[in-house]
């Protein structure tokens, strides 16, 4: 399956950019070829809630100065945020959030980038 | 008289999302894993809502014993096809309307008397409360509705004020509630339950975005307390990625009048429609049937692009849709479509000529 450039592109930029952030277990899945609706999924775990934040808004702020602007999401949770850049959707979690939502165990046929 | 709280079958939402989404963790309780059980087998779930117990005037003391909308929920694979059942229906086996069902007996017996109007298994339940229904359509960020006409009712006894202009709508959580309430019009609780249909198709399609996940989080901790249900979680959990590709087909049970104010199950359609609703699958062939396209004019182009290679006859008509779907009384013929579409299907209780396909903005999102 042919990968999208921009979207791998965006894929390694913000792997970059949340490892800048001390971000743990960063792990990219490409969803297509096991989701009908879904691309790319960025799932990386934060240490307590405001690193979880810390995380959120240095994502926000650094690709915003790159002209992206994630998709007005519903509510937010502590443990859990989403920013959807279309078609790469960050998951960031607390670490309990993510072991008990397990995204990457149901994903778990997706390759990983 | 005063309207009857009724509700909801969000249930698609709260039973495929909710428990993966929502559920707290006790911190010192053995943590739930997702079980990886493949496709969950098909099983038959009773959906119904609770309404509001008043204490007195102006003084509701939470949820009632009552439940006046009652679904029953057949899922298979990744399939999710549902009936409703009228509030006024007569149930032997409740001695009254099945409405009164979960007062007089509690699930099992609303079960029991599901099992009884459809003929169809009913293995699980579970039993919403108002509340929680408003906090999940919350958290998907509201629904939007279109009204042909305003849509006024006042009941200062039980403190609720309906005043929704005509045309297009959105509503919050607590709106959306008072909209699939209101049963004051010329047909009645069918329309309530055809106006449940279209708010329960749109929050599923909300529930599917990832986006929403984190605030269904939150609303479904709260929410999931107050619900009744026998639904363990593993198998709820197995099913997320299904989420994504869940197929939704609506309908309403046929029911004829009959004496005082209950309605009674038509044996005569009950048998043909459940066989058609239950049984059908897309067939090979396009359906003869007509099919009327509504929706904005870049959308009509496109359906019929898609309807005429197919060599289906097709009528097109420009409308305001807020949220695309099929619409058709014919099973088969609207398997058929939704399949073509990749929309759900929601049966009206109003006759359909044909099939309708609606095409709204909802698409391109």
């Amino acid at each position: 399956m042919v990968k999208t450039k921009e979207a791998v592109e965006l894929v390694g930029r913000i792997k970059d950019l949340l490892w800048e952030k001390k971000a743990e277990k960063v792990v990219a899945l490409d969803l297509r070829a096991v989701s009908e609706s879904l691309d790319y999924f960025v799932v990386a775990s934060a240490t307590s809630t405001p690193h979880l934040q810390a995380l959120e808004r240095h994502l926000q702020e650094k690709l915003e100065e790159e002209g992206l602007r994630p998709r007005p999401t519903e509510g937010q949770s502590p443990r859990w945020v989403v920013l959807d850049y279309g078609e790469v959707v960050v998951h960031l979690m607390t670490p309990e959030a993510r072991e008990y939502y397990d995204l990457e165990g149901f994903w778990a046929d997706a390759e990983r980038l | 008289m005063r309207p009857r709280l009724s509700f909801l079958l969000l249930a698609l939402a709260l039973f495929a999302l909710g428990g993966v989404l929502s559920l707290p963790r006790p911190p010192k309780e053995e943590a739930v894993r997702p079980k990886r059980v493949g496709i969950l087998p098909e099983l038959g779930v009773v959906v119904a809502a609770r309404d509001i117990e008043y204490c007195g005037y102006h003084t509701p003391c939470g949820p009632g014993s009552r439940t006046d909308t009652v679904f029953y929920l057949r899922l298979r694979g990744q399939e999710v096809r549902a009936v409703a059942l009228p509030r006024d229906l007569y149930s032997p086996v409740v001695g009254g309307k099945i409405n009164a069902a979960y007062g007089r007996g509690g699930a099992e017996l609303l079960k029991r008397a599901v099992e009884e109007a459809t003929g169809l298994l009913a293995e699980r339940h579970l039993v919403l409360t108002l509340q929680s229904v408003a906090r999940v359509i919350d958290a998907v960020g509201g629904v939007e509705v279109y009204l042909d006409r305003p849509m006024r009712y006042t009941d200062r006894a039980a403190k609720l004020f309906i005043d929704f202009p005509a045309g297009r709508l959105h509503l919050n959580g607590e709106d959306a509630v008072k909209y699939m309430r209101f049963r004051h019009d010329a047909l009645g609780d069918y329309a309530r339950l055809d106006r449940i249909k279209g708010v329960l198709t749109q929050v599923l399609k909300k529930a599917q975005d990832p986006r929403t996940w984190p605030a269904l989080t939150g609303a479904l901790r709260e929410g999931w307390r107050e619900l009744d249900t026998d639904l363990s979680l593993e198998e709820v959990l197995a099913q997320l990625p299904a989420v994504r590709g869940l197929k939704l087909s609506l309908a309403t049970l046929p029911t004829r009048e009959g004496p005082g104010t209950f309605l009674y199950v038509d044996e005569g359609a009950r048998q043909g429609f459940l066989a058609a609703f239950f049984g059908a699958n897309p067939p090979a062939l396009p359906p003869q049937v007509s099919v009327r396209l509504r929706g904005e004019p870049s959308l009509l182009r496109w359906g019929q692009a898609l309807l005429v290679r197919e060599g289906i006859e097709v009528v097109l008509e420009e409308a305001q849709v807020v949220r695309s779907a099929v619409y058709t009384q014919d099973p088969v013929a609207g398997a058929y479509l939704a399949d073509l579409f990749h929309l759900p299907l929601l049966s009206p209780h109003l006759p359909v000529a044909g099939a309708v396909v609606e095409l709204g903005q909802d698409l391109l999102q």
